[in-house]
């Protein structure tokens, strides 16, 4: 299915407040919380996101073994391994620095927060250096593309094993997340 | 947060159930390049095109043969013969596959994203006007294989049309259709 522009919009705009209001209903718009991932005292971070990544995976793994979810208009971005380690790098040093990241930060401001303000305004500023030292940093930014790299493709495994250790892995972390946040 | 049983049960038996599924059956896609590569070395897997007649004869997979799940019923090849599927539906595609292990076999594959990844890795490799050294490499990898599908390599393209949509991919697979 082909969704035209205005509804695809209109769809993301739907999809962008409901993803905030779950970020503000997990109490992600504040930064202490975020930064407490970091130091292992509050793992509600790896929680959340980690449940949101197990659900969406099993529904698009059930889904497509069901007929249901046509798998090729799940378009599957590129990977440059040196770019995109550098990018991780950088967004995870920011993330400590300022607590908040894209997603969160917009939640923040949302609710009035002004580190959520400053986190944006230093995102717009960042983005615009960015394209503006783009020509620079091309080489860089297109450098060691592997295609569309997948988990199973990685790992020499079939998808079905990779989503199984995956979710056992999350689960695992889960008891101990629990356990960790029973014995503080 | 609390961990809430239901569901910590229902992610223990959808994550184990996919790990069964498909670790009893194996690997379960397959790369258009890792299908080229193949059928380039020599090893022939069973190539099965699974969409109508039409459509097989505007562009199809070299060496791939029309078939339908009907006729799957009644295929008979060793069961330990290599099977990579295509269609149009995804749907139709796990049914295939579906009835190709129900009957024994136990190396069956499906084209990751079908034809479309075909047309835009192997058929029509695209290099960037702006490609770096990396890509070029790649790109005389791909633009080999493609030669020797009779493919046609594109060069210079703008980075923005590097990845056309499986509707233009489609399209322009039936009007540059050649030596397929």
């Amino acid at each position: 299915m082909v969704v035209s522009t205005v509804p695809a919009l209109g769809l993301a705009l739907v999809l962008g407040m409901a993803f905030g209001w779950l970020l503000e209903r997990a109490g992600l718009g504040n930064a202490r919380k975020l930064v407490g991932q970091f130091y292992l005292k509050d793992l509600t971070v790896l929680e959340v996101l980690f449940s949101a990544l197990v659900t969406a995976m099993l529904g698009v793994f059930w889904l497509d073994r069901l007929g249901l979810l046509d798998m090729r208009a799940v378009y599957l971005p590129d990977t440059f391994a040196v770019p995109q380690a550098l990018g991780g790098a950088l967004f995870g040093g920011g993330l400590v620095l300022a607590g908040l990241c894209p997603g969160t930060s917009c939640v923040a401001a949302a609710t009035g927060r002004a580190d959520g303000v400053a986190v944006m305004a230093g995102l717009v500023i960042g983005i615009l250096a960015f394209n503006f030292a783009f020509d620079s940093l091309n080489q860089v930014y297109a450098s060691t593309p592997l295609g569309p790299l997948t988990l199973p493709d990685v790992l020499h495994l079939p998808a079905g094993v990779v989503v199984g250790m995956v979710t056992m892995m999350a689960l695992g972390i889960f008891t101990v997340a629990r356990r960790l946040k029973r014995d503080a | 947060m609390t961990l809430h049983a239901p569901l910590f049960v229902a992610a223990l038996i959808l994550g184990g159930g996919a790990a069964a599924i498909d670790g009893v059956a194996g690997r379960d896609d397959m790369t258009a390049v890792a299908l080229a590569e193949a059928i380039v070395a020599g090893q022939m897997p069973r190539v099965f095109d699974l969409r109508s007649h039409a459509e097989f004869e505007t562009f199809h997979i070299p060496s791939a043969t029309r078939i339908t799940i009907g006729d799957l019923m009644a295929l008979d090849l060793p069961r330990s013969a290599s099977i990579v599927l295509y269609g149009d539906e995804s749907a139709r595609v796990a049914q295939a596959r579906a009835v190709l292990r129900f009957r024994g076999y136990r190396h069956v594959a499906s084209l990751r994203q079908g034809l479309y990844e075909w047309i835009a890795r192997v058929h029509e490799p695209a290099l960037a006007v702006d490609a770096t050294p990396a890509e070029r490499e790649e790109f005389d990898r791909l633009a080999a294989l493609s030669r020797y599908f009779g493919g046609r390599p594109r060069l210079d393209v703008p980075r923005a049309e590097l990845h056309p949509s499986v509707e233009t991919a489609l399209l322009v697979a039936a009007i540059r259709r050649r030596g397929c």
